[in-house]
């Protein structure tokens, strides 16, 4: 696993967990919200029974209770014959008929239908003094035959206001039912939509929780891949260590042991400073492709090449050795845009390309092919050559770095090259593989992704 | 003087040590790797072996133990010994 990838596993997804936390709280608010309504409305409609229908029905009560009391004093008076009695029973009627028009002027009238209601009683209740007055003073005449028949007369029209009376209570009791049933039906509703509210909200909240939940589990689980990745990639990078210290130790022990022999009095040096020579080239060979290889990842994000040029290059690179050799280079690519840096792809066919150079066969005729075409979606550059060839297992190591095969080992090299190509092409989003067949030659295949513009081209051709 | 045997895969590393111990007049012989070519060792019984402790073995790429690598070394001066008297004898 490389640096990339596990870069690329930072990026999981992050859904909007605030949004559904903005919803969940939204739905308490408007929750407490219609609780608050509904209390607040309920407390209005009982307020508005309390203060009028109560109150008005008190009042009719009162006004049936005074007529009662005004027939009662009525007929007390035309039994009384004695003045001063009298003068009494009459203030107490004066201020009967006080009490009752006191009464109907407090009535509040709350729509059309009472108000005429109210009406007709207060004008029945008007018609009533003059002819109550009238037997009232027949009766101080003491001629209460006459009295008695005037109140019998007076009979119906009490019992009309009597009947408006019972009309306007009925009114008002059916005002106040109705009322009550506003309430019930607003507190039933507030309850329902409150109950459905809950039931949506809980749901949400619970799949929100379960949604959470197992981000969680799934960051834990990548979060301990990457400490595995990380712990790997530490101990490679420990053995790598191991294995640069111990190749830039052995061409210096080469040095030091040259160093020995020019220091030799008697002896011929011109060994010893070819071998000098060759140690530190070997050493600063070395030190060139580790520092490739620590360059690759900062060189190869979003950069794009064109084939052409690359191969191109490579040609004037590889064509003076081959030459030398007498080597056929045959070089057959389509050009296209690839997302891999320029130099480094360069370096990738010039390392394969001296691969080939330096593990042919000694006598066959090296022949080198460097093929590369564009597929569907993505380039695929192939390198094959005709020479030593590796076993299966050699395949198996060849991209590791420090790696060297068994026939090469005379061969000068770092063991770098081949995981140079490799990581350049892992860098670049790519893959590279190896055939090979022992004796008979080596295929290198490497598959580039095709920078953007090429892919949509090909999808809109 | 002692005779001396050298096992070192570098080849440079092989011929400046040669250089060195000839002018000091040591008789040298050199192995360069493998098991092969050590047990070709068949001029002389050295006195001194030098052995590269790092010496990989090609087939399975691990470095041989120091250990390993001087019982090769013993087994091949042993079969050496074991022929010489045989040789003297005829």
């Amino acid at each position: 696993m490389t640096s990339e990838t596990i870069s690329q596993a930072v990026e999981v997804r992050r859904p909007n967990l605030r949004l559904a936390f903005v919803i969940i709280i939204a739905g308490f608010i408007i929750s407490v919200g219609i609780s608050i309504y509904a209390i607040r409305n309920s407390q209005a409609q009982v307020r508005l029974i309390t203060t009028h229908r109560l109150s008005n029905i008190e009042l009719v009560s009162r006004l049936l209770f005074d007529l009662n009391q005004e027939r009662l004093l009525v007929d007390a008076h035309i039994f009384e014959k004695q003045k001063e009695n009298m003068d009494i029973i009459e203030e107490d009627l004066t201020k009967v008929e006080a009490d009752i028009s006191a009464a109907t002027g407090a009535y509040e009238p709350s729509d059309a239908e009472v108000q005429a209601a109210l009406k007709q009683l207060e004008a029945e209740l008007s018609a009533l003094p003059p002819r109550v007055a009238s037997a009232i003073s027949l009766s101080r005449q003491n001629l209460d035959v006459e009295a008695q028949k005037k109140m019998r007369n007076l009979q119906p029209q009490f019992e009309e206001i009597e009947r408006s009376s019972n009309h306007l209570l009925r009114l008002n009791q059916t005002r106040a039912d109705e009322e009550i049933a506003r309430i019930t039906f607003l507190q039933l509703s507030a309850i329902i939509l409150l109950a459905i509210l809950t039931v949506v909200w809980t749901v949400f909240a619970i799949l929100t929780a379960i949604r959470v939940t197992r981000l969680i589990a799934e960051r834990e689980t990548w979060l301990r891949q990457t400490m595995r990745l990380l712990e790997e990639r530490n101990r490679e990078l420990d053995a790598f260590a191991g294995r640069v210290a111990h190749d830039l130790r052995a061409p210096l022990n080469t040095i030091n042991l040259a160093a020995a022999v020019i220091d030799e009095p008697k002896v011929d040096t011109s060994r010893a400073s070819h071998a000098l020579r060759r140690g530190v080239k070997a050493m600063e060979t070395l030190i060139e492709d580790l520092l490739t290889l620590s360059r690759i990842s900062g060189q190869t994000t979003g950069t794009i090449c064109h084939v052409a040029n690359v191969v191109a290059f490579v040609r004037d690179d590889l064509k003076p050795k081959l030459d030398a050799l007498g080597a056929l280079l045959q070089i057959e690519t389509t050009d296209a845009a690839v997302s891999c840096s320029e130099g480094l792809l360069r370096q990738v066919l010039w390392n394969l390309g001296e691969n080939a150079v330096k593990y042919r066969r000694a006598d066959v005729q090296l022949q080198l092919k460097i093929l590369g075409r564009a597929t569907l979606r993505s380039y695929e550059i192939t390198v094959s050559d005709n020479g030593m060839g590796m076993s299966a297992a050699e395949v198996e190591h060849a991209f590791e770095p420090f790696f060297r095969g068994k026939q090469v080992k005379s061969t000068p090299g770092t063991g770098l090259g081949l995981s140079i190509v490799k990581r350049v092409i892992e860098a670049s989003g790519g893959s590279a593989s190896i055939d090979s067949i022992p004796g008979r030659g080596t295929t290198f295949r490497i598959q580039l992704p095709l920078a953007e513009s090429k892919v949509a081209w090909r999808v809109t051709a | 003087v002692p005779d001396i045997l050298i096992v070192d895969d570098n080849p440079d590393n092989l011929d400046l040590l040669t250089i060195i111990l000839d002018a000091a007049g040591h008789e040298v012989q050199t192995a360069a790797d493998g098991r092969e070519r050590l047990e070709a060792v068949t001029r002389r019984i050295p006195d001194v072996v030098l052995l590269d402790v790092e010496m990989p073995d090609l087939a399975d790429r691990k470095p041989y133990s120091p250990e390993a690598l001087l019982q090769i070394v013993a087994r091949a001066l042993q079969e050496k010994t074991a022929r010489q008297p045989r040789r003297k004898a005829s």
